[in-house]
């Protein structure tokens, strides 16, 4: 019979690595697919992943199981992915020198791409660029909400705030999104 | 109520976050302001764009890559939290009165013969800073990279620098030697080319060739392969030395994480062979392997793995 969270935290925390992979592998890919879907980015999702479990590795001990295993660690898998977007937008520089193709042709699309695929890729391209004007915040509400489908009150418990705060930065979203996708769906 | 207040419960509506109370009062809303209607449909329009353009789950790949990283990660925290243990202990020994009474005394004693033997004497003393290396007498195959210059004003006659001296350095041992074995088992967790890790694991295969004994941070590192190198070649290859070894719990626990966990089907299938080899040379297998091996046959989605899991536990219970 498998066991309870708390027995394999138990366990973790007297030195047990299966228990502890066994603990973390039930939600990793939660994890990993809500840093994809805020990053938009499988090298930042998977530097997100590493940093979460790290910290969850070194934080166990003093978990205290006030609240579930889980929401402790979506609430520090949606703490780095903040914390993550600001180091990276310090991180960010702009060139000396802009590298110039030569050419001067940019193939944005393949050959062998279907009209679909084309049209799928632009609408990405699109949202993507919509995602970008978003504060971090608001960018994490609204992929707990639109994309993992989050209630309210959970997203609030994670995000450490109040669920008035959470309508706020959805409202805001949701105007931003609309405003620069309104050509897409209307 | 204002139109402003009706758009945002609108939204509510949509995620079905209102109370039956505030879903009355949108629908009152609405029907006296006909926009909101139209705005309604908007926003349902918009919800429903972004559900249809929603990103797909994570793909096992990705997946795979993030918890192999993971378990390496792991493994140098868990080393570093080992070490950090160790000092600490060491430090609580000392703190006990004997101990550092003990220690107190030794090193007095110490500085005491010390003070008596390289007494500086009485005449004129000088200050002899050897150089890191004499000018000209470089030693064959060092490269000199990253000169950083310290004093480089040569009106005195002298300069000061300080550089990089990196040596290739060849050794010839036995396999059982420990420094030998140290360097190995370091190419084996660190080394970045998967052609040298198998390399390291072929001679250290030579090593367990002639005896079922092995040392065990030699071990240590054949199971870290097994369970967590990013190469599959690699990991075949622990596989193969550890089944050479002594079988013991180490190796059932990190051969059963392979069958519950690696990717590839072809190691899966090779570690249930390392099982049923072992069981035909007389391993008995407890509960714990028989456990594992039915959550196995639940999941194990390729039919040709499930099978031979079953045939194993047939063969067990036999």
């Amino acid at each position: 019979m498998a066991q309870t969270d708390t027995e394999l935290i138990t366990r973790s925390i007297a030195g047990d690595s299966t228990a502890f992979e066994e603990l973390i592998f039930r939600y990793d890919k939660d994890v990993l697919t809500i840093a994809s879907r805020f990053t938009r980015n499988s090298e930042d999702a998977k530097d997100i992943y590493q940093e979460t479990f790290v910290r969850v590795f070194k934080g166990l001990a003093k978990f205290r199981s006030k609240s579930e295993f889980s929401t402790w660690l979506f609430r520090i898998a949606t703490n780095v992915c903040l914390t993550h977007s600001q180091k990276k937008k310090r991180r960010e520089t702009v060139p000396l020198i802009e590298e110039v193709d030569e050419s001067g042709i940019y193939f944005a699309v393949s050959d062998t791409e279907t009209d679909a695929q084309t049209q799928g890729n632009e609408i990405t391209r699109r949202i993507e660029a919509a995602l970008q004007n978003l504060s971090p915040r608001q960018k994490m509400v609204f992929t707990l909400r639109h994309y993992q489908d989050y209630k309210l009150k959970d997203i609030a418990l994670l995000m450490n705030c109040t669920e008035g705060t959470v309508k706020k930065y959805l409202f805001e979203a949701t105007y931003k999104m609309r405003t620069h996708l309104h050509d897409l769906y209307e | 109520m204002k139109k402003n207040e009706a758009k945002e419960l609108m939204q509510l509506s949509l995620y079905g976050e209102l109370s039956d109370t505030e879903q009355a009062v949108l629908e009152a809303a609405m029907k006296k302001y006909p926009e909101l209607k139209k705005e309604f449909r908007q926003l349902k329009k918009f919800a429903a764009f972004v559900t249809e353009h929603t990103p797909p789950e994570t793909a096992g790949p990705l997946l795979a890559e993030a918890r192999t990283h993971l378990r390496q990660t792991l493994r140098k925290e868990r080393s570093a939290v080992s070490a950090i243990a160790r000092i600490m202990d060491f430090a609580r020994e000392l703190y006990r009165p004997k101990v550092a009474f003990g220690g107190i005394g030794i090193l007095s004693l110490g500085m005491l013969i010390g003070y008596y033997a390289f007494a500086p004497s009485t005449g004129n003393q000088q200050i002899n800073i050897q150089p890191v290396m004499d000018a000209g007498k470089e030693q064959p195959g060092t490269s000199i990279t990253n000169i950083r210059f310290i004093d480089n004003d040569a009106t005195d006659g002298e300069v000061e620098f300080e550089f990089d001296a990196v040596a290739t350095v060849r050794m010839k041992g036995n396999i059982h030697d420990a420094e030998i074995q140290k360097v190995l088992t370091h190419a084996l967790l660190n080394e970045s080319n998967a052609g040298v890790r198998l390399s390291t694991m072929n001679a250290l295969s030579n090593q367990t060739g002639q005896s079922k004994h092995i040392d065990p941070a030699i071990k240590s590192a054949l199971i870290s392969s097994l369970t967590s190198d990013a190469n599959p070649g690699v990991r075949r290859e622990a596989l193969r030395v550890l089944q050479q070894c002594e079988f013991d719990n180490e190796i059932r626990d990190a051969i059963l994480q392979v069958i519950a966990r690696d990717q590839n089907s072809g190691i899966r299938v090779a570690a249930i062979n390392a099982l049923s080899i072992a069981k035909m040379e007389g391993t008995t297998f407890d509960d714990k392997t028989i456990n594992a091996l039915k959550q196995q046959i639940e999941k194990e989605q390729n039919n040709y793995i499930r099978n031979r899991a079953v045939n194993l536990v047939k063969e067990i219970y036999q």
